[in-house]
């Protein structure tokens, strides 16, 4: 539990602040949709001449002036690249850093376990995840109680369940490049996350390159998806957690045996 | 006598540097054991090896009779190591480094640490990154003390240390030495390991030139014999090593036959003669010197 607790004590107000920053976001965007909605027949007129940046954001396949619609078209995008930016920069540097900034010198001199260590550090990652997905979802709460607005259940639940899987899956996949890592650099994760975003953009863009859409975790994140299936992608969910879990399983495995470099 | 570390054949290699090759060290319980080694010798890794930090490629190493690949826990739990440059984690105070690595060792150290803080002067409220080189040296030592381990092992612990503290460190390491615990140094600061130590060993490019007492090293390397009245070696003059020639004087190391040495003298004309035990720092080049005559 030491280092589990070490993680979480250093990496605390890291969290509060990305999680209060995105919420912000989230709030102020929400306190706009009664006047967009009022504007209602005219975006949706420009919407149908938006033609690829429409098909992009995947505007198309659903009124988006729906208040669900609305809220997972603007928080799935800003909240969703920020979330999955913030699961990438918490775990890509988690095990890596402790041989990058040689604290590997100070912590592995003392008995504790190499695997032990990693399942302290991922469960620290876990919950910081899970406690920006929770602020943010309490925070989207407040901001539609602000504007008399109330949640469509359960999808609001099946949303926020893929955003959390979509940070997670991130999340797991950066944890195992991170034990695999010798210098504590975030920019694979930042690469990893921006690639997965615009390869769902591209995908909605042309259908035929859908073949890849295993491959981002945002391609099960998308609001109009989610509505159309009637719940989570579960399909999607698991096919892509194959990768993310194998590279994790092989980071772990190299960590716990390879020569610690300091 | 029980034996701490003993390491047999270990082999380390990198990929683009050396590492060790076939060191067979044995440090018995209650030595205070030197390792000598200019940088890059292998002093670290022999250390990172034996601390489970990285992994040997051949050969074997036993500390407290355990094999370090299979019982790395039940070994690091009686040792405390001192590395030779100290990384702490960002945002600590002194308190909390003190803390974490007794929750880590899940002992109760607090008395300890508070003691070990007062005799290095360590102020345990100042936060890590505000101290400097020698103070972050000082939790280094409070960190590998508090827990009371059976064995010590410093690599270049002095270092940074102003004469005053480094006077209270080896305070502190007597202490720990009356009391039954191992000691094992890494250092190029001769004079250092010529003073505390009992045994040493001497490491050169990843080998082991010599294991014996410090006693004994400085008896067998070499004598220092210098002649004043002299400005010269006839060129037949045998065993002298390095000659270096001074102020109507001259001076060298000399291995070989005294009666030879005695009979060869007798052939030259000099005012004065001192014939002397080299200290550490000669035995040192003596062992290392490119021509040196254990080369």
């Amino acid at each position: 539990m030491t280092i589990f607790r070490n993680e979480i004590r250093f990496h605390w107000k890291a969290t509060l602040i990305w999680a209060i920053s995105l919420s912000f976001f989230g709030v102020l965007a929400m306190l706009l949709y009664p006047q967009v909605s009022n504007y209602s027949t005219v975006f949706n007129a420009m919407v149908e001449h938006l033609g690829v940046f429409g098909q992009m954001f995947n505007l198309s396949s659903m009124d988006m002036f729906e208040f669900m619609n609305y809220y997972g078209l603007e928080n799935g995008n800003f909240a969703g690249l920020g979330g999955g930016v913030f699961a990438a920069i918490t775990a890509i540097n988690i095990v890596a850093r402790e041989e990058g900034r040689h604290t590997a010198e100070f912590l592995y001199p003392h008995p504790v376990n190499r695997l032990s260590v990693l399942v302290q550090k991922f469960f620290a990652m876990l919950l910081q995840v899970i406690v920006l997905n929770g602020i943010f979802m309490l925070a989207a709460m407040f901001g539609a109680g602000l504007i008399g607005q109330t949640f469509p259940q359960p999808q609001f639940n099946d949303f926020h369940l893929s955003m959390l899987l979509m940070n997670l899956q991130v999340a797991v996949l950066c944890f195992g490049i991170s034990c695999m890592k010798k210098r504590d650099s975030i920019v694979p994760g930042l690469g990893l996350v921006l690639a997965f975003y615009f390869l769902n953009l591209f995908i909605n863009i042309n259908r035929e390159v859908a073949t890849f859409k295993h491959l981002t975790p945002y391609y099960y994140t998308d609001i109009g998806r989610i509505g159309a299936n009637g719940g989570p992608l579960w399909e999607a969910i698991g096919l892509g957690y194959i990768v993310p879990a194998l590279v994790m399983i092989a980071g772990v495995i190299h960590y716990t045996r390879k020569d610690l470099a300091i | 006598m029980e034996t701490v570390i003993k390491t047999s054949k270990l082999t380390k290699r990198y990929r683009r540097a050396r590492g060790i090759t076939n060191l067979s060290i044995t440090v018995n319980k209650g030595d205070i054991y030197g390792f000598i080694g200019s940088n890059g010798a292998g002093k670290s890794t022999t250390i990172r090896v034996l601390l489970g930090l990285i992994r040997s490629n051949a050969g074997k190493a036993e500390v407290f009779g355990f094999d370090v690949k299979r019982r790395k826990r039940k070994i690091l739990s009686d040792i405390g190591y001192i590395p030779s440059e100290v990384s702490y984690y960002p945002g600590m105070r002194v308190s909390d480094a003190l803390r974490m690595s007794a929750r880590l060792r899940r002992r109760d150290c607090a008395l300890e640490a508070r003691r070990l803080c007062g005799a290095l002067s360590l102020d345990m409220n100042r936060k890590i990154q505000e101290l400097s080189f020698g103070n972050k040296k000082k939790l280094a030592i409070a960190l590998a003390l508090q827990h009371r381990p059976q064995l010590l092992i410093l690599d270049e612990a002095t270092s940074g240390l102003d004469p005053l503290m480094q006077k209270t460190f080896w305070d502190l390491l007597n202490e720990r030495h009356a009391q039954g615990a191992t000691i094992f140094l890494s250092s190029h600061i001769l004079s250092e390991i010529q003073q505390h130590c009992t045994r040493a060993a001497i490491i050169r490019e990843g080998e082991l030139v010599v294991e014996d007492s410090v006693e004994t090293l400085s008896r067998n390397a070499a004598k220092r014999v210098t002649l004043r009245g002299c400005d010269d070696l006839p060129k037949d003059f045998s065993g002298a090593i390095n000659p270096t020639r001074g102020d109507h004087s001259v001076s060298f190391l000399f291995r070989g036959d005294y009666k030879q040495l005695l009979w060869d003298l007798q052939q030259l004309a000099f005012s004065d003669l001192t014939i002397t035990e080299p200290d550490m720092e000669e035995i040192f080049l003596h062992f290392y010197g490119k021509g040196g005559e254990q080369e």
